[in-house]
């Protein structure tokens, strides 16, 4: 096998990989970067090939930068298969040719190589299309699976569940390894995102170079500068040197400002982003491996991917927010086995200020969790929607997508109209053709979109969970690492329209929040205290925002955002209720209590990436000196987005480290009050205000015993007037053409309806009208319970086409031919004419219900010019609109007739008109007692049987629940 | 995607590297006397390196 790719042999863990790969198991690479792992994936295709010649795999990867570096990598690496580059591998993703779109779909390579964005809207969706390639799947390689955490990581869970559910129902029978950075728990993280049993081999056999580490805490500089210096004489050295920062625009400025010191290096220095075109990165690649250029600084955009060459110097700008990201940067340089340097500039944060005052932590190994929530009631309710799209679903497959949860939540979305159970039973399915379409696989719910003012070209986008709070008008808004000012939002659109700037500040909102438990699912001691985990719902309101300065943060001026709508999270959260007597001892020491809460809530926040890789607006937190729900001192912490992403649940289980940490990292700062670097958060919804460091301190003693509660160490009035005067809990007609004209009854017939046939069951009917009722289905008068009262069904045919008047926006134009109406007691029809209009209005006005169908938006607008608006307060029940509410869009009544009941209809609209044209009212009368029959035989089907069936495109025949 | 080295590094190659493993200990020191960042150094470690661990040869 190792000859077959030219290889004589591999790393222990590569050999470890293969051996699961051969037993059958999935695998998960836990190893270092530049450890081999597409090596190992391509030997478990070849080990899978061994079994199945005809076997070819689907690596997926979480970037198409990614992707495309790989794709020469991997077809070098089978040419000596015999395979032409194309016959070898492929990128199908969004900038995919379509016309290469057809070749690959037609006659995929061995390796496909893809994107879970283009899994969920091109592959699966489509996936009969790509028979041949998931009917011979032997292989799926997950590279970079660490990426994949929080709403991105939920959704991806399940867009594998989808993907390992099609490709065996089309024969094949794929195994999986996946590559990820070293982190905690590995096996626990990848066995959760991808719902399988895995392997786990993570002892790297790849040799590592010594690698010397140092760790620069800048007080009286700032840290921008200081990385500078510290890049420029690195350089000046001779070394090939990669400064890693955290935004673009910090790249920008590093870049310019060692140009501005030193002149004579720029040409050897250069700065690396992903805005870049990929050629202009192509050169930089090329001109750093080749030794051409001595110093770059990057964004993220260089910590994966292609091998640059063997760097001398790493500098991380700012701490990346986690081991794994930190080693992973580290690990760019001394990729050869020679000795390398990396330098930690600490920003003035917590987090950063807690890792270079612990080095321990640093080499320790621990590493953080990657942590996921699949059972995201809105995530995991979508993708089952979306597969019931791809092919209707069977209890098994409703078990193999979601597990012990599924028939919940199959009940739950037949319910609420999303999948529609087949008539035969047992099956479901979506009645919409592409919800996946509907499903961003970044976000919650629906997004808004980020848009260029000017060009309207997309920028990216946002869940609207965040939008008030980082996209307001107004807002800076970082992207890519470019800076934008949000100008406006157009709602309808869901756009909210940005301009580029440069500015040296950013922006901060000002909000009360506020937060109430819903339900609590786990409870347990921490200390004195308890801890709870459980749902919450948090309301805020937004109020202002703030523009600071983005070098010491101070604020410059203030701007009210009015109108903005209380924004409302339902989530999961876990808090800290600290025992009767927390307050008092506060007061007692002379704390500020609202202040210790406070900050004893940023400080645990900002440390929380310890625990789990998270980035700023993954949690939030909220604390209250007395909770209304518990009347206690209490801290909420919990996650940002709607049903959770499982950070919070990590931090309850692991609470006593974290507040450990958070300890530490307060008896540590030596700042005199709170400081960046401790309790100060720069995402702080109250201005960071109050806050008392040295309070948060005494509660965690409180906490871990070293202080105890007071019940009754002040009087109640001094403890009133502590908290006085602190919000606690803040935080974060006109128309073109003639005057419309009241028509003038002119029908010449008698008035006031005229009584006609009644319903026959099972029988013909002998004049004109109505169908014969279904055998077997009961009578609408048996159906209506006795205070129900008189129902009527009600139908109109009209004078003129929708074409003759205009458009369907002028259906009061139309004019009455005539109406029907059926008795819903004692079966008798009543045909009214135009000029017994306003005799059918009154009939109509004295009726409990009229039941009709398209009776809203269409017979009571035909009405609306005889009778005036007060028709519209007809009590109606509108058959096309109950349905349309339930699956989201519109069927014919000929469609539900001929499903529901096997009847068709006795003609059509547009017959209908040629009738009327040709004087010949008696055919339209028995049109239009056939239609009103139609109509109460499948109000009587629904009111009976609980459902009526429909047909989708896809040919199956689905019930669509019904409660009328 | 790395393969592993066929072997160490000699002759001149051994040299150059040996240079440059002199000039990362140079470079530490540069840093730890240079003005401006000196004084801000507040830790130096390391993280030792490992051999290459290759499987044992095996047919099939």
């Amino acid at each position: 096998m190792l000859a077959a790719l030219g290889l004589e042999r591999t790393y222990t863990h590569q050999a470890a990989a293969l051996d699961e790969i051969a037993r059958g198991r999935h695998v998960l690479l836990a190893t270092p970067t530049a450890s081999g792992k597409t090596l190992a994936y391509l030997l478990a295709l070849l080990a899978r090939r061994a079994v199945d010649p005809a076997a070819g795999a689907l690596f997926v990867y979480p970037l198409k930068a990614l992707a495309r570096d790989q794709l020469g990598t991997i077809r070098r690496a089978l040419a000596p298969l015999g395979l032409e580059p194309g016959e070898a591998a492929e990128i199908y993703d969004g900038d995919t040719p379509e016309a290469d779109r057809r070749r690959i779909r037609r006659r995929p390579p061995v390796v496909l190589i893809t994107n879970p964005d283009m899994l969920h809207l091109g592959i699966l969706p489509s996936h009969d299309a790509w028979s041949p390639m998931l009917g011979r799947l032997g292989l799926v390689a997950i590279d970079e699976a660490h990426v994949y955490r929080g709403v991105f990581g939920a959704h991806v869970h399940h867009v594998l569940r989808r993907l390992l559910r099609l490709a065996r129902g089309h024969g094949g029978s794929p195994q999986i390894i996946a590559g990820s950075a070293t982190i905690g728990a590995p096996r626990a993280f990848i066995e959760t995102l991808c719902g399988e049993p895995f392997a786990l081999v993570d002892d790297s056999g790849a040799p590592a170079a010594l690698r010397h580490v140092l760790f620069v805490r800048p007080d009286t500089v700032s840290p921008y500068t200081l990385a500078t210096h510290v890049l420029g004489t690195c350089v000046r050295a001779g070394h090939r040197t990669i400064a890693f920062t955290k935004a673009r625009r910090i790249t920008e400025l590093i870049y310019q400002w060692l140009r501005e010191q030193d002149p004579g290096l720029a040409r050897r220095v250069a700065s690396y982003r992903s805005g870049y075109l990929p050629e202009e990165r192509r050169a930089i690649e090329r001109r750093l491996f080749a030794g051409e250029l001595l110093g770059v600084v990057s964004t993220s955009a260089l910590e994966s991917g292609i091998d640059v060459g063997g760097l001398d110097v790493a500098i991380l700008v700012g701490y990346p927010g986690s081991l794994a990201n930190a080693w992973q940067r580290i690990g760019r340089a001394g990729r050869a086995d020679r000795e390398s340097l990396a330098v930690l500039v600490a920003m003035p944060d917590a987090l950063d200020q807690y890792v270079v005052r612990h080095p321990e932590h640093f080499f320790s190994g621990a590493f953080e969790q990657v942590v996921l929530d699949p059972g995201n009631d809105t995530i995991a309710d979508a993708h089952l929607v979306a597969a019931g799209a791809e092919q209707s679903l069977d209890a098994g497959d409703v078990a193999m997508l979601q597990g012990p949860a599924g028939p919940a939540r199959v009940e739950r979305l037949v319910a609420s109209g999303r999948l529609i159970e087949t008539s035969d039973r047992g099956r479901w399915f979506s009645p919409r053709r592409r919800p996946q379409r509907e499903i961003p696989l970044r976000s919650t719910g629906q997004p808004w979109q980020l848009r260029l003012l000017g060009s309207g070209r997309q920028l990216g986008s946002l869940d609207e969970s965040r939008l008030w709070f980082e996209a307001h008008p107004g807002a800076i808004y970082l992207h890519a690492g470019r800076t934008y000012r949000v100008v406006e939002h157009v709602p309808d659109e869901r756009v909210a329209l940005a301009e580029p700037v440069e500015v040296d500040y950013y922006t901060q909102v000002y909000a009360r929040k506020e937060t109430e438990i819903l339900e609590t699912l786990d409870e347990r001691a921490l200390g004195p205290a308890r801890l709870q985990f459980g749902r919450l719902r948090v309301t805020t309101e937004v109020e202002a925002y703030g523009r600071r300065r983005l070098f010491g943060q101070e604020e410059i001026s203030r701007h009210p955002l009015d109108d903005v709508p209380p924004q409302r999270l339902e989530t999961v959260g876990f808090w800290t209720v600290f025992p009767e007597g927390t307050v008092e001892m506060l007061v007692a020491d002379e704390f500020h209590p609202v202040g210790a809460l406070h900050a004893l809530e940023h400080a645990a926040i900002g440390l929380f990436p310890l625990l789990a890789i998270c980035d700023r607006w993954d949690l939030g937190g909220i604390s209250y000196a007395r909770h209304p729900q518990q009347d206690r001192a209490m801290v909420f912490v919990y996650d940002g987005f709607p049903g959770g992403i499982g950070l919070a649940r990590t931090g309850f289980d692991r609470a006593e480290e974290l507040f450990a940490r958070t300890a530490r990292l307060l008896e540590e700062c030596d700042c005199e009050a709170g400081c960046p670097s401790c309790v100060i958060s720069p995402r702080c919804g109250s201005g960071n205000h109050p806050l008392d460091k040295h309070g948060a301190a005494a509660m965690l003693e409180l906490l871990d015993g070293r202080r105890e509660a007071r019940p009754r160490a002040v009087p109640d009035g001094q403890v009133a007037a502590a908290l006085a005067g602190h919000r606690t809990g803040v935080h974060a007609g006109v128309r073109g053409g003639e005057p419309l004209v009241r028509p003038r009854p002119v029908h010449p017939e008698s008035g006031a309806g005229r009584a006609a046939s009644r319903l026959a069951p099972g029988a013909p009917d002998p004049d004109p009208g109505a169908l014969a009722w279904p055998e077997g289905l009961p009578q609408p008068a048996e159906l209506l319970a006795p205070g129900e009262g008189r129902w009527l069904f009600f139908d109109v045919e009209t004078r003129r086409s929708a074409e003759e008047v205009g458009g369907w926006g002028a259906i009061d134009r139309m004019g009455l031919a005539l109406a029907v109406t059926l008795d819903a007691r004692s079966g008798e029809f009543r045909c009214w004419h135009e000029c017994d209009v306003e005799a059918l209005g009154r009939t109509l006005a004295a009726a409990d219900r009229v039941v009709g169908f398209n009776v809203d938006r269409f017979a009571l607008t035909v009405l609306e010019p005889y009778l005036g608006p007060s028709i519209r307060r007809v009590a109606t029940l509108d058959l096309l609109e109950v349905i349309r509410k339930r699956i989201g869009f519109r069927l014919g009544l000929a469609h539900l007739g001929r499903e529901t009941l096997g009847i068709d209809k006795s003609a059509d609209g547009l017959q209908s008109l040629a009738w009327v044209r040709d004087g010949r009212l008696d055919l339209v009368e028995k049109y239009c007692r056939d239609d009103v029959a139609l109509t109460a035989a499948l109000w009587a089907a629904g009111r009976h049987r609980g459902h009526v069936l429909f047909r989708s495109r896809q040919g199956l025949r689905g019930r669509i629940p019904v409660d009328w | 995607m790395p393969s592993p080295p066929a072997a160490a590094p000699a002759g001149r190659e051994a040299r150059a590297w040996a240079t440059l493993q002199d000039g990362m200990r140079r470079l530490i020191e540069t840093l730890e006397a240079h003005p401006r960042i000196g004084p801000h150094l507040v830790y130096r470690g390391r993280a030792e390196g490992r051999a290459a661990a290759f499987a044992e040869p095996r047919t099939g």
